[in-house]
């Protein structure tokens, strides 16, 4: 028989981190639509737990604020809030897209961009582009405060340096300088409910019609979604009107595959992949052409 | 003809205000006093030896009542045509699904529980997965008692195929596949039974699609008379074909334990139960070998298609039989040898879903048509209207379609002119600059309604009038969501002259309704609706009657605005009145109706006769772009023009046709139950994808052709199934024009579309 547990629901972050540093086998429970699914599947989810903390009512995780040189979007956030954001929308299209393409619309009303990048799917949709944009994850426990790039919080898939006493309480995002250029792109097998098969998150800095510095991110094509190394250096400090997109894109899904190795689901995604970074490619160059 | 009151119009449906206020009651809605809450344990190998089973830690769990094996059951095997499925699992488990055990406890959690503490011992047996393997002379046998796994074999023989390929210019040889589809009905299988209720030894309330099938189950396991077992239909949250023979298995497990414990039994499966369980559409492996000469005339075709019958016969030998007889399309074609053959598997069994035997062959010929087409530098349309039937042409059975009108000319027209085909056609032929290419298609069928030579072919109904002119309907089909009900009242009400507000259509329950065979075959409205009519038109020769002598008027009467009049338009007397006056003079206002279809003929060994009474036609096109960088494809468009006779409900048949094309379109781009080795990956709506509104075609031009049959009720015949047979095939053809790759096999995903063939982790 599933073992009874607990459930918590704190009005303050500190009481919410004193119950976490106290319990160390306490899961936060947010929009909840990853974590209740899990609980149905997992025969053993309860056993392995003590309770769940409801961590909707603490005001420190919620809203998105703009500072002077960073936008925090707070971990209880959720996807339709991004993409009714009218500050995101300007300057990180990218990830609004992302936030867009998720679930359905029942999901993303529930659904949190904390809950999204602490489940750390592959496939996480909102990971990608906060990668891209070089966000920092804020952390805080009853101890203190730690920050965390939000490229090194996943370590594999559904798994995250936040200790158990943590709560992921915001993103800080730097604002992009004046001609960022951002893309997302997701395959999936059909048009909404459907898990990414591929995504692609490249935000690139332009200026004087060079790339000065590029982030390539795509998802579900490596184990925990990450910069492609290579392929930014093919783009960065380069002149726009030089970068060749099938060159670069074939790079791309080389590099998948040094990550992954050949698996059987390989000979569709170099081809997929490579059209993605094409595409996100040849539109930064209609951009840049167009200024 | 005077203007039709209740019939021909779109008339609100007559449940749909109990159903989107919540009141009406499901199966799972149900409770009962002292009921209990049954479990079914089920195997953990699709091929496996039981060797042992230990039910003794159940049986002491807590609130447990009961913990049954197959050697509780007093007759095991049940079955529609062949009975050879077993309620439990005796010594073999034959296929993923099957149960070994059963329990009934006072709470769900108990039932839930004291399952996980059945031991079962087994020994995991190779098993035969895929036709291919099955038809092996020295493959394993999987249905005991049989020498081999073939379940059926349906010849057709027509002229003589040989000499027809000899005289042909060109011979196209072809292969394709189709996959095993979930019915993904949103409300998942529940039945309730009731023990020693009024009378009987059982009673059956659930969501049952077929209710004199499932009682014909009960009482041969139950062994007794079938007057003793009764079932009451609930609300259907859908069914496409599929709450037959798994619904029946459930009433006969909870029947058992309900009679064990003398308590009710509640069985209601989660998702990933029903997914695991359910019959399954068949998978189709089809060779298409096609003869024509070069101005596109067909002269001869020789198919083979072979379906995967999972581990028990189910319906097979007649959904294959459906295939036999509309295997080479709506075509004359002087030449035919056809075979169609379904073996048994340890995949899991499959059975009736919405278009039986049709959508694989209809996705294969119409795909071929095509590619015979551009072989022959014909276009798409050119070389179906050389070849389809009109008024008098004879069918691959040699028979001779000249009781109603072909309408083939018409439907084509209709739904090509809708989505503006011609110069889509010619516009997505010229090279497309974009990776993103569109690309148009469509496909036209026949197809026959009713059972044919399946079965006995007849209905009834009862229209009971009551005193206060108020009526009751009662009627042998079920309302299983396609608007059956409202359909049958409309009936009821235009012949009557009365409201449909009058009118109470009563859930189907088979100790009133008379036993009017399955609810399938789209045969509801024809049959069913004919004998509404007859039982109605029963009580107006008891009224003419009455009305001679009480109001002394013996002329024709009209019956409209709920009252009677005469001929010259004078009213006699309003109908509640009449039935008022009629009650206290000791008249009977009502009256069963029953219908039989007329007659049909079939030679078994040649395929040759009559199968089928009358036919419909249809054509649908289908508009897509396609993603050739990712292989990501969006139907656009689609238009349908569908021949049903006469619409009585034209909004319920624009929504049957809404419906058909979107399931076709899931079957045709999506659908995929995640096969390995006979288990079954994907066993939730997160995995098992179907279409979302966003995947629906922006527009379907849902057109409505009416040419009156002969046989019908107004001259109605069918919509369920025809609207769904035809897309995939539509959608297949516009896909290769968009791509220039032509795909023969079923989903078209990712994959295929991008690369031309499947990835799977098997491999």
């Amino acid at each position: 028989m599933k073992k009874d547990i607990s459930f918590y629901h704190c009005e303050e972050l500190d009481a919410a981190l004193k119950l976490l540093a106290e319990d160390n086998n306490l899961k936060p429970i947010a929009g909840g639509t990853d974590l209740m699914v899990e609980m149905r599947n997992d025969e053993n989810f309860q056993e392995n737990i003590s309770g769940l903390l409801d961590i909707t009512a603490l005001e420190e995780l919620q809203g998105i604020t703009v500072k002077e040189n960073h936008i925090n979007i707070g971990a209880l956030v959720t996807h339709q809030e991004i993409v009714n954001s009218e500050v995101l929308q300007e300057k990180y299209s990218a990830l609004v897209a992302a936030a867009a393409a998720i679930g359905s619309t029942q999901i993303r009303n529930r659904g949190t961009i904390g809950g999204n990048v602490c489940n750390a799917a592959a496939c996480a949709d909102t990971l990608g582009p906060l990668i891209a944009f070089e966000a920092d994850a804020l952390l805080e426990s009853y101890a203190g405060e730690r920050v965390v790039p939000a490229a090194d919080l996943v370590t594999r898939p559904y798994q995250t340096v936040i200790r158990d006493d943590e709560l992921l309480k915001c993103f800080r995002l730097p604002l992009p300088a004046a001609d960022t250029f951002s893309n997302f792109q997701k395959i999936g097998r059909r048009q909404a409910l459907a898990i990414t098969r591929i995504s692609l998150a490249l935000v690139a800095q332009i200026a004087d019609g060079m790339v000065k510095q590029v982030k390539v991110v795509p998802g579900s094509t490596t184990p925990v979604p990450e910069p492609f190394a290579g392929v930014e250096a093919r783009i960065r400090d380069r002149k726009i009107a030089d970068l060749k997109p099938a060159e670069i894109a074939a790079a791309a899904s080389e590099e998948m595959v040094s990550i992954t190795g050949e698996r059987w689901s390989t000979p569709y995604k170099k081809p997929a992949l490579e059209t993605l970074v094409t595409r996100a490619l040849v539109q930064l160059k209609e951009v840049a052409d167009n200024e | 003809m005077p203007e039709k009151k209740q019939v021909n119009k779109s008339k609100k449906r007559v449940d749909a205000r109990a159903k989107v206020t919540g009141k009406a009651k499901f199966g799972a809605d149900l409770k009962f006093h002292n009921m209990l809450y049954g479990q079914v344990v089920r195997t953990e190998y699709p091929h496996a030896k039981i060797i042992n089973i230990n039910k003794s830690k159940a049986e002491e769990y807590p609130g447990v009542e009961v913990v049954m094996t197959a050697e509780d059951i007093p007759n095991n095997l049940f079955g529609v045509i062949i009975e050879n499925q077993q309620v439990l699992a005796e010594d073999r488990v034959l296929y993923i699904g099957d149960g070994v055990a059963m329990l009934a406890a006072r709470s769900k959690k108990a039932a839930r529980e004291a399952a996980k503490l059945i031991e079962v011992e087994y020994e995991e047996l190779p098993g035969v997965y895929g036709v291919e393997e099955a038809r092996q002379a020295d493959s394993p046998v999987v249905m005991p008692g049989e020498e081999n796994n073939q379940v059926i074999h349906h010849p057709l023989r027509k002229g003589d195929v040989s000499e027809g390929l000899t005289e042909a210019d060109i011979v196209m040889e072809r292969k394709y596949t189709t996959q095993f589809v979930e019915h993904a009905y949103i409300e998942p299988e529940a039945v309730t039974v009731v023990p020693e209720e009024r009378n009987t030894l059982v009673t059956v309330y659930g969501a049952v699609q077929n209710p004199n099938a499932t009682r014909d189950a009960v009482a041969n396991v139950l062994d007794c008379d079938l007057s003793k077992v009764r079932i009451i239909q609930d609300n259907m949250g859908g069914s496409f074909g599929g709450k037959d023979e798994n619904i029946s298995a459930m009433a006969c497990r909870a029947a058992v334990m309900a009679l064990a414990t003398n308590k009710p039994v509640q069985l209601v499966n989660s998702r990933e139960e029903s997914i695991i369980e359910s019959y399954k559409r068949h998978p189709y492996t089809m060779n298409y070998k096609i003869g024509a000469k070069d101005d596109g005339e067909l002269v001869a075709m020789e198919i083979e298609a072979v379906a995967d019958s999972g581990a028990y016969a189910c319906q097979t030998p007649f959904v294959t039989w459906r295939s036999v007889v509309q295997a080479t399309g709506p075509y004359e074609v002087p030449n035919v040898k056809t075979d169609t053959y379904g073996f048994y598997t340890n995949s899991p069994y499959t059975g009736a879903m919405r278009g039986y035997g049709s959508p694989p062959v209809i996705f294969a010929q119409e795909s071929m048509m095509d590619e015979l087409a551009a072989e022959l530098d014909l276009t798409p349309a050119e070389i179906r209207r050389k070849n389809m039937f009109k008024n008098n042409s004879r069918t691959a059975s040699n028979q001779k379609l000249d009781n109603h009108e072909v309408s083939l000319t018409e439907v084509m027209d209709k739904a090509l002119s809708a989505i503006d085909y011609h110069d889509k056609y010619e516009k997505y032929n010229q090279p497309q600059d974009s990776t993103i290419k569109r690309g148009i298609g469509f496909a036209i069928s026949y197809r026959g309604v009713s059972l044919g030579a399946e079965a006995i072919d007849a209905a009834g109904a009862i229209v009971s009038v009551q005193k206060d002119g108020s009526i009751i309907l009662y009627s042998g089909l079920a309302e299983n969501g396609q608007g059956l009900k409202t359909v049958f009242s409309q009936i009821a009400a235009e012949e009557l002259g009365v409201s449909l507000e009058r009118i109470t259509h009563m859930e189907t329950d088979t100790s009133v309704s008379p036993e009017s065979g399955s609810t399938v075959a789209s045969r509801s409205t024809l049959v069913g609706g004919s004998a509404v009519k007859k039982a109605a038109e029963n009580i107006k020769t008891v009224i003419a009657e009455f009305v001679a002598e009480e109001y002394d008027y013996s002329g024709k009467i009209i019956y409209r605005d709920d009252a009677l009049y005469t001929k010259e338009g004078e009213r006699i007397v309003a109908f509640p009145e009449l039935a008022a006056t009629a009650f206290h003079n000791g008249v009977f206002l009502s009256s069963y109706g029953w219908y039989k279809a007329p007659g049909i003929s079939w030679d078994e060994e040649t395929g040759q006769g009559r199968p089928y009474f009358t036919y419909v036609y249809g054509c649908q096109a289908a508009e897509v772009e396609v993603d050739t960088g990712t292989g990501e494809v969006k139907v656009v468009n689609m238009s349908a023009a569908h021949d049903v006779g006469k619409a009585i409900n034209p909004a319920n048949v624009r929504g049957q046709i809404y419906g058909g094309a979107v399931m076709a379109l899931g079957h045709a781009l999506m659908e995929d139950l995640g096969f390995s080795k006979g288990f079954i990956k994907h066993t939730n709506f997160d995995e098992y994808l179907i279409p979302t509104v966003k995947d629906a075609p922006e527009n379907i031009e849902a057109i409505i052709v009416e040419n009156p049959d002969p046989a019908g009720p107004y001259g109605a015949k069918s919509i369920g199934e025809p609207a769904m047979e035809l897309g995939g095939a539509a959608i297949n053809n516009a896909i290769a024009q968009a791509t220039g790759r032509r795909l023969r096999d079923l989903p078209l995903n990712l994959e295929r579309v991008l690369l031309g063939r499947n990835l799977s982790k098997e491999d």
